[in-house]
């Protein structure tokens, strides 16, 4: 089982450079909150996982960063594998 | 007394050729450097508790003064795409993925609390043997001294012979030096012999096993602390999204509060190293207490080496002193 708390801080990283060019009331702002909330959960309680979680979560992480903020089919699909991604953690 | 004085005297001499006098003063150094370190490690750990338990308070308000809709005590928080009315606590309908946000309670800290309460037992037991106030034979000896003179009067005045004789002020202050001397030396023997006996009946796995688990907790409350920090910036970054027409004095605020937990989250790695490393200056410096108080050929230090010779070099002169003292008083 490998540390999962530095892939996490990753994604939470990028999720947090995302919402920062989201507008405040964009409904995908909100999601975007409730799951870097998600996120700091996961790492209060010390996460661990198998080597190809911790490849996907970096994967996600790089995918966010290269998001387009105005592609709201994109940026939907991208928010809803993290989170299918976060629940089987 | 005069033979007292002799055998203590002799006791002094005896002890004072023995290397193993003048280590004792060294064991019980260890063991007071083993307990200084113990604290700082045990202490470092609860303060980073403490912090966990402060952070984790501050979500939950946090949570609760930007959606009335969140409980403050368990919060729960609905994932997937917002359907239309839906806040941050809020939904429509209960989802697959839905979390609540823990608190971290005293009971939550319970198992960690009893790790550093299990090692601070430890501690305590040591330091009470180290730092014990030592026994004063001089005014014990002095003491039974008075008692012996009471009841040699009594027999005296009973039987028509006369008391013993009243020591000179020179003859008490010689004897009064020369037990202060052995009691001190005594007296280190004493807890050193203590020290031995407690440490026979520790189990040194237990105790690894204890430095193990303190390494745990902190690793644990270090994680802990990060999620909360993460979970108050996802929260200030919302409330600061919300903020577009506020005014200059609100925003600042609440970016600066942002910049602050940041730069909070930045220093973990370095506060869980430094953690690491007083658990780590706390085994150590329990080994060399170990290895000092069973072995007395243990290495030492230059530092100790040169005070061990100051304590026998001083010792030789004090009960050089007293013995010139005595022989001049008798």
């Amino acid at each position: 089982m490998a540390d999962m708390n530095q892939p996490l801080h990753s994604l939470y990283d990028s999720l947090s450079a995302l919402f920062s060019r989201l507008d405040g009331d964009d409904p995908k702002s909100l999601e975007v909150a409730r799951i870097m909330l998600k996120i700091g959960q996961l790492i209060s309680n010390d996460s661990q996982a198998d080597d190809g979680a911790v490849t996907r979560c970096n994967d996600l992480a790089g995918e966010v960063s290269t998001v387009d903020p105005q592609d709201a089919d994109a940026v939907s699909a991208l928010l809803a594998a993290i989170e299918a991604f976060l629940a089987a953690l | 007394m005069v033979s007292l004085s002799h055998r203590a005297g002799i006791g002094l001499i005896a002890c004072i050729m023995l290397p193993s006098c003048a280590l004792n003063t060294i064991r019980l150094d260890r063991a007071t450097a083993m307990g200084t370190a113990g604290k700082a490690a045990t202490d470092g750990t609860s303060k980073v508790i403490t912090d966990v338990q402060a952070a984790n308070r501050d979500v939950l308000i946090k949570l609760k003064a930007m959606d009335e809709h969140c409980d403050l005590l368990k919060p729960v928080i609905p994932l997937g795409r917002p359907r239309a009315g839906e806040t941050l606590c809020s939904t429509i309908a209960p989802r697959k993925g839905d979390f609540s946000i823990k608190r971290w309670s005293r009971v939550e800290f319970a198992p960690s609390l009893a790790v550093i309460s299990g090692i601070t037992a430890y501690l305590g037991a040591v330091d009470a043997i180290t730092t014990r106030k030592p026994v004063d034979l001089a005014a014990e000896v002095a003491d039974a001294e008075a008692k012996l003179r009471t009841v040699a009067d009594s027999a005296a005045a009973i039987a028509g012979a006369p008391g013993l004789p009243s020591l000179t002020a020179d003859q008490t202050a010689a004897i009064s030096g020369t037990l202060t001397l052995l009691g001190g030396i005594l007296d280190e023997e004493g807890r050193v012999a203590d020290l031995r006996s407690f440490e026979k009946d520790n189990d040194q796995r237990e105790f690894s096993a204890s430095l193990d688990a303190l390494r745990r907790v902190n690793r644990a409350s270090i994680a802990a602390l990060d999620g909360q920090l993460l979970s108050q910036r996802a929260l200030l970054s919302a409330q600061l999204g919300k903020m577009q027409h506020a005014d200059f004095e609100a925003r600042q605020a609440v970016v600066a509060n942002l910049m602050a937990t940041i730069e909070q989250d930045e220093a973990l790695p370095e506060l869980h190293a430094a953690l690491d490393k007083a658990v780590d200056a706390f085994a150590s410096a329990h080994v060399l207490y170990r290895t000092l108080l069973f072995d007395s050929h243990a290495p030492l230090s230059r530092a100790e080496r040169q005070k061990r010779a100051q304590v026998a070099q001083a010792r030789v002169l004090a009960a050089l002193s007293n013995l010139t003292a005595i022989i001049k008083a008798f």
